[in-house]
């Protein structure tokens, strides 16, 4: 089930044609998966996931068919053409880039890192869960720095929870499930301090919807300072959830503890299709300016029914519905609605991801409906 | 560049279809298309006899899964990695809570080798054998205790009991071993298992299982489900064509397949895994790999007696010969002739690792080699 877009458009960020401002010269069709506005239990809207529903771009998709011949065989090749690609983009040496299966294997290894030499973890609560919930799986203590009253990441009652024996500090910014970020410079200033100390992962999963004048990845960190770590994912913006492309940026003796001395786990189908999708600028553009529309929706929504929310920097939005999630879930899911699982201590609070606008105003007629 | 076969021609294992009708007759004879013998190999497009791929490419069944799954990869795929875990239960009998879903099965040999360096344990393993496992414990710290294969070539059950000490935590046992595609006897390999595994975790890594065709070797899957602190790991990059896909099994007491994935295992690719659930249920086709395989394996074996070279009989998809002279040397002669064969394995350098592609290559390989040194 396609639906036929222009570029034209994409540009004006409508699907009817009726409405276009802007003349292309190079108008391009372009295929995206169409809105499902009759979803059912077994075909539902998936705003529950944080992922991006309209799929992959065109040129990333084109490659991967193409890189389907070739998937039987080990290539070495694609990933150094990969990592080219990003050193250029991110302006960093190749030697300070690593490509795993999406982020979480790297994730996972930084725990790893910081149970071999016996550390705890100081992250924030709450998080994404991947790092801090493997420390726990291999017996680590987490000490989980509760939100500020803001629900922001609160940086000093996490200098204060600081101690010799945190050997791993992870902070996902933009944060999940609260959409908050860390301001810059207090966020630059907080990583190099730590990092005298500790490993600091920054989790930029998020990092391509942020448009906000108090955001700044940290990448540039990593050449000076060889304790932090910088992650990213194609499994957001990209549309990669399934493929499986993620980035981790920090000085090569770093990247040793959380990578293989060489990386044979990676598909050619997946290296390929990142290769056309980071460079394919138009469709991010595309990708953001709908997640614009559709965060619009519901944001509008928050503010006619008075609901307590978080501004969003991403993909998702994390509102107050005054009653469990559990419950809000339950009745969405009957209507073929999937939203956020619960997120402990805020468990009145629902975690709703982006999906097409269209849908998303489906959404909202039908938590206006069940819950105004 | 394919080419088409009928059923029928698999079944009579050749690719000529004059010689086909008279074995068997395909009643359900359906086409089947994979890659074509690459007998004018250039460059650019050289024969790939080095790193034990399967060039025959996947199977069309799981082909057709992987296109049809691209529409739903921006998803995050769970259902698909229980249905997998499901097939592979089904298919070796044993509990799903027992199998362990990766990106090939480099990653539980790289979780098998962090977990012995959590638990301060050394790694014993044989040499030489497949370098995975050993070089990311060296990277972490562990020290390795690597015991030479015997006079025999084949792993040395008995120098492995000897160089055993209370420090090792993790056994590492290739089976079939590679670059030696020699196998260790069945009863031997249980009792070893049940010896040491009271006081280390045992990964037998049988990437190459489903090649053998050997009475003397078993699976040790067997003991999965009676032995706490035994991992077999299968990969789905050799018989199965996945290399560049990525899928690997793993089967281990839910203890450890919980340590192992953690929380989630979503680092999964969604159309490797729907690939991966037709794959192994295409019979078929492996059995048509297996055919292939051994027709390679008897135009090996022929040339090397044929020139009265030394070589071990082979249990997988590759060939280790002595070549008289260095691998190296002959792989650059070789590479001339756009043939790439292994690179060199210590301490046997004059030792050629080859990999089994196509009868055709293999022929072009035969008589070239001749040529050269003979």
């Amino acid at each position: 089930m396609t639906n036929n877009l222009t570029r034209r458009d994409w540009l004006i960020g409508g699907s009817a044609l009726a409405g276009t401002m802007l003349v292309s010269k190079m108008a391009a069709a372009q295929t995206v998966p169409a809105a499902n506005l009759n979803p059912t239990p077994e075909n539902p809207i998936r705003a529950g996931f944080n992922e991006n529903v309209y799929g992959h771009s065109l040129k990333a998709k084109k490659v991967m068919v193409k890189a389907a011949e070739t998937a039987h065989l080990y290539d070495f090749f694609g990933q150094r053409v990969l990592n080219k690609v990003i050193s250029e983009m991110e302006n960093l040496p190749g030697d300070h880039i690593a490509i795993e299966n999406g982020s979480t294997p790297f994730l996972e290894k930084a725990a790893f890192a910081c149970a071999i030499k016996q550390g705890k973890v100081l992250t924030s609560n709450p998080t994404y869960s991947s790092t801090p919930g493997t420390a726990k799986q291999l017996g680590l203590e987490v000490i989980a720095v509760p939100v500020d009253e803001d629900m922001g990441i609160d940086l000093e009652a996490m200098r204060a929870a600081m101690t010799d024996e945190v050997k791993l500090v992870y902070l996902c910014n933009p944060n999940n499930p609260i959409p908050s970020i860390i301001e810059k410079n207090a966020l630059r200033e907080f990583c190099i301090e730590m990092s005298k100390r500790a490993l600091v992962l920054i989790d930029e999963a998020y990092y391509e919807y942020v448009d906000n004048p108090d955001f700044a990845s940290m990448k540039d960190l990593v050449t000076d300072y060889p304790n932090i770590i910088i992650c990213r994912t194609a499994s957001k913006i990209h549309g990669f959830a399934g493929v499986r492309i993620g980035f981790a940026f920090a000085h090569p003796d770093t990247l040793r503890l959380i990578t293989g001395p060489f990386n044979l786990s990676l598909s050619n189908v997946a290296v390929a299709g990142a290769i056309e999708s980071y460079q394919d600028i138009e469709y991010q553009n595309f990708i953001k300016q709908k997640n614009r529309e559709s965060m619009d929706i519901l944001e509008n929504m928050f503010e006619e029914l008075g609901v307590r929310y978080v501004k969003s920097n991403s993909n998702f939005a994390f509102f107050d519905a005054g009653r469990p999630s559990t419950e809000v879930a339950e009745a969405l899911k009957e209507r073929g609605i999937l939203s956020g699982r619960p997120f402990p201590p805020f468990t009145n609070w629902v975690r709703m991801s982006t999906v097409k606008p269209e849908e998303m105003q489906y959404v909202v007629d039908v938590y206006k409906q069940l819950f105004a | 560049m394919t080419t088409n076969l009928t059923r029928r021609q698999w079944l009579a294992g050749t690719t000529t279809a004059a010689a086909s009708s008279l074995l068997l007759s395909g009643v359900k004879a359906s086409a089947q298309t994979f890659m074509a013998p690459n007998v004018n190999p250039t460059a650019e497009n050289p024969i790939r006899a080095h790193l034990n791929e399967n060039t025959y490419g996947q199977s069309l069944k799981a082909r057709k899964a992987i296109a049809d799954a691209a529409d739903d990869a921006h998803k995050y795929a769970f259902e698909d990695i229980f249905k997998l875990i499901g097939l592979m239960a089904k298919l070796q009998d044993i509990p799903k809570e027992y199998v362990g879903i990766g990106a090939g099965s480099t990653e539980f040999l790289e979780k098998a080798a962090v977990f012995n360096a959590l638990d301060g344990g050394d790694l014993l393993l044989p040499t030489p054998t497949y370098g995975d496992i050993g070089r990311f414990s060296r990277a972490l710290g562990s020290n390795l205790i690597e015991v030479p294969v015997g006079d025999d070539m084949a792993i040395n059950l008995e120098a492995m009991r000897r160089a055993m000490t209370k420090n090792v935590k993790l056994i590492y046992l290739c089976n079939p071993n590679n670059p030696i595609p020699t196998i260790i006897e069945k009863n031997a390999l249980k009792e070893f298992c049940n010896e040491f595994s009271p006081q280390a975790t045992i990964l037998i890594d049988e990437a190459y299982f489903e090649y053998v065709d050997n009475p003397n070797y078993e699976s040790m899957i067997g003991l999965v489900k009676e032995n706490k602190n035994i991992i077999v790991t299968r990969t789905a990059s050799k018989i199965h064509a996945f290399a560049g896909t990525r899928i690997g099994v793993c089967f281990a007491h839910p203890d450890i397949i919980k340590r192992m994935f953690s929380l989630f295992a979503n680092t999964l690719n969604l159309s490797a895994m729907r690939g991966a659930y037709a794959s192994y249920q295409d019979f078929e086709y492996q059995n048509f790999l297996k055919q292939k395989n051994k027709e390679c394996q008897k135009i090996i074996y022929k040339m090397l007696d044929d020139m009265g070279l030394e070589y071990k009989e082979s249990n997988a998809n590759f060939l280790f010969f002595n070549a008289g002279r260095p691998s190296s040397e002959v792989a650059e002669t070789m590479k001339k002739h756009h043939i790439l064969t292994g690179r060199e394995f210590k301490p046997f350098t004059n030792w050629v690792r080859l990999s089994l592609s196509k009868p055709e290559e293999m022929q072009l390989f035969a008589d070239i080699y001749k040529r050269e040194f003979g």
